[in-house]
């Protein structure tokens, strides 16, 4: 018989927790796609940006993490993530746009971003350790998570990352469905050139998109930053697998991202138990099973799970 | 035209010879002597590299984002396969000498005595430096034919997909064969990393290092010759055509499929000799490390250089390893001066390097050209002779 404990906590938790920060994560990737087309190398970036954010705004105020404490860092994550994202697409992407640069050109810039920010980041982190002696790299965001008595950390996690990957798809829905700014941004994804006869201004309406992008996703690395150990590269270590979850998902859709996060943590997390274990393959293949799924999805249908979106928009 | 590339190589091939005159004969200390013997052999195994990658994106607009694949199967072909034949030549060598032969028992092998195995193959090979350079072929020669049917394989995809599409699967598949190959012992020592005998055991010091540049010199020279005559062939313009309007390209006739799978197999085949020549100058791998980065820092090098030119792709990994031996050379004073570790600094210059030069100089150091045929050098020979 299946101990049902067990599988909770040792299946269906860590599922949860590793979906809901792949979607978390891919959401943002996923707008940057659907907008301004690019896929972004340095999406992993903004999350670290997010993480350690809130790890020098606790450090700051309060002297360390306590049970809690994480959720009155948020604000700060998503606005540093914020702006991070909003200095990438003015300061990069929007220049190359306009000189008419091709995919490639952009993804390679997102890149040369990547490294920007990570050798920023590092540089910061350094000096910060070296003038108040503080732990920079290395760490986990976990010990400020809220504490509730009879429930392990993890499972803790479970919820509160649901509710904050629910909050933040209703916020995402309301806006881009019930507000003037989503009608306008939806014109300027489906059709540019239109909006743009309009009178809308599309280069604006992208920018604060970026906004949005940059503090989703500054709050997905607050929780990457709950079960992987923080350091510079803590989105860039992710990204091969965000990048999966999007593509499973359909890059065009932005809710195809959260249902790619799903398949790409419980596959993992399932894959490990139920395959790699009883078979006696080295744990380290769990790697391998999303690979495995993306590589397949991209011959066979490139198009991803939300692939009915992704095909009305390339007729348009 | 052959006679510019001719000329072009043996310039290359001039500057080599400086270079190697520089750092192996002339009387600078000896530590700016092995530092820019390092230096030497680093650019030259990665402008191989590099001119293959320009292939595929200079010339064709591939946007190959899992180059770091090729590495991986050239390190394999070295540290997996040619590392066995040899270990299977002196089985019984080995099984006298320590009791235990490699193959029977490769998780052993690996975890307890291939340190002590390789150097013992190394006296063998020492002595024997035919062996050797056999050995180095045959780790060459698979290296370059694995690479070049795993790139033929990229070719299906590469039709059926856009080019974010395709980045995306070229970036994931390399991620994948590095877990699937790392994890897996039997590949090349999984996790332990695999020692790899050295084919230029009879020399030893210095001179060792000479014969290994003067190798990896001429075969870069080879590189260039090849990738230069196929980029202005007919062949070459052809890709460039592709590159710049491909529906156009097909209604003119090019079978587009075609000319994927020969760049794909050319341009990997070279990656991976890339990929060998690392593995034996290292003695050693460990598929693990083969990590996106080395995609990217080679397209760092190609976005310096300048795309769509061979000159641009050695200018560049030239320029990268200038630019990172700078910030090393000053490492205590950017230390002190930072508080931070002068690497984190690196890559802060490189990011802004390649941003900055796809702003305000999207074609690198070195500009392409127009392409060079003979049939447009002939047709133009042909004009000046009938207004003479």
């Amino acid at each position: 018989m299946i101990n049902i404990y067990e599988f909770i906590n040792n299946v269906l938790v860590p599922a949860i927790v590793y979906s809901n920060i792949y979607a978390l994560a891919s959401i943002g990737l996923s707008m940057t796609y659907i907008t301004t087309k690019i896929p972004s190398f340095a999406h992993g970036d903004l999350a670290a940006v997010g993480a350690y954010a809130a790890f020098y705004l606790l450090y700051f105020l309060y002297g360390g993490l306590w049970p809690g404490s994480v959720y009155l860092a948020m604000p700060a994550a998503a606005v540093a993530g914020a702006a991070a994202a909003y200095l990438s697409y003015v300061g990069v992407f929007r220049p190359l746009i306009r000189r008419g640069a091709s995919i490639t050109v952009l993804m390679i810039a997102s890149f040369g971003l990547h490294f920007l920010i990570f050798g920023v980041l590092a540089i910061l982190d350094s000096i910060a350790q070296t003038a108040y002696g503080w732990n920079t790299r290395n760490f986990l965001l976990a010990p400020g998570e809220i504490r509730i008595p009879g429930l392990t950390q993890s499972q803790v996690t479970a919820v509160t990352s649901t509710i904050a990957l629910a909050l933040i798809l209703a916020a995402l829905y309301y806006l881009l469905n019930r507000t003037k700014f989503g009608v306008v941004m939806r014109a300027s994804i489906d059709n540019a050139p239109l909006a743009k006869a309009l009178g809308i201004e599309v280069e604006r309406v992208y920018a604060l998109s970026w906004l949005v992008i940059g503090a989703v996703t500054g709050i997905a690395g607050i929780y990457m930053a709950m079960i992987f150990p923080v350091t510079e590269e803590l989105g860039w270590l992710r990204l091969p697998l965000i990048f999966v979850a999007v593509v499973v998902g359909g890059l065009s859709s932005i809710y195809g991202g959260v249902i790619g996060g799903y398949i790409v943590g419980f596959s993992m997390v399932l894959g490990f138990n139920y395959v790699l274990n009883p078979l006696g393959l080295p744990p380290e293949y769990e790697l391998a099973i999303p690979f495995a799924i993306v590589i397949a999805t991209l011959l066979l249908a490139p198009q991803g799970i939300a692939g009915l979106i992704a095909a009305r928009r390339a007729r348009t | 035209m052959m006679r510019d590339t001719a000329i072009k190589a043996a310039a290359l091939a001039a500057i080599l010879a400086v270079v190697a005159a520089l750092a192996f004969l002339s009387p600078l200390p000896r530590d700016v002597k092995v530092l820019l013997q390092n230096l030497s052999i680093y650019i030259a195994i990665y402008a191989i590299y590099v001119i293959s990658l320009n292939l595929e994106v200079g010339y064709l607009g591939l946007p190959q984002f899992g180059k770091v694949m090729f590495l991986i199967i050239g390190a394999i072909a070295v540290g997996g396969i040619a590392t066995k034949v040899v270990l299977l030549i002196y089985q019984s060598y080995l099984l006298k000498s320590i009791g235990a032969a490699p193959l029977s028992n490769i998780g052993d092998y690996c975890m307890l005595y291939q340190y002590s195995a390789g150097s013992l193959v190394n006296q063998q090979l020492a002595q024997n430096p035919a062996l050797g350079f056999g050995y180095f072929l045959l780790g060459v020669a698979l290296a370059m034919a694995l690479s070049a049917a795993l790139g033929v394989l990229f070719a299906y995809p590469a039709i059926r997909l856009r080019e974010d599409y395709l980045g995306i699967l070229l970036l994931v598949s390399g991620e994948f064969l590095r877990v699937v190959t790392y994890y897996a012992t039997p590949v090349a020592c999984g996790v332990n990393g695999a020692v790899i005998p050295d084919p230029f055991a009879w020399a030893s010091g210095e001179a060792r290092t000479l014969v290994f540049f003067a190798i990896t010199a001429a075969l870069l020279v080879a590189t260039f010759f090849v990738f230069d005559i196929v980029g202005n062939s007919p062949f070459g313009r052809t890709l460039r055509a592709i590159r710049d309007a491909e529906t156009a390209a097909a209604v003119f006739g090019k079978d587009i499929v075609k000319f994927r799978i020969r760049v794909l197999a050319l341009a990997s085949a070279f990656a991976g000799l890339a990929g060998a020549l690392l593995a034996y100058y290292f003695d050693y791998t460990i598929l693990g490390a083969f990590l996106p980065i080395y995609t990217f820092i080679g397209w760092t090098m190609l976005i310096l250089g300048g795309q769509g030119n061979n000159v641009g792709a050695i200018v560049g990994a030239a320029a990268y390893y200038a630019i990172q031996t700078l910030l090393d050379i000053y490492k205590n004073a950017l230390q002190a001066l930072l508080h931070a570790d002068p690497t984190y600094l690196a890559y802060a210059v490189f990011g802004l390097a390649i941003i900055l030069v796809l702003m305000y100089r999207p074609q690198g150091m070195v500009p392409e050209k127009p392409v060079k045929t003979i049939d447009l050098y002939t047709i133009r020979k042909g004009t000046v002779d009938k207004n003479a």
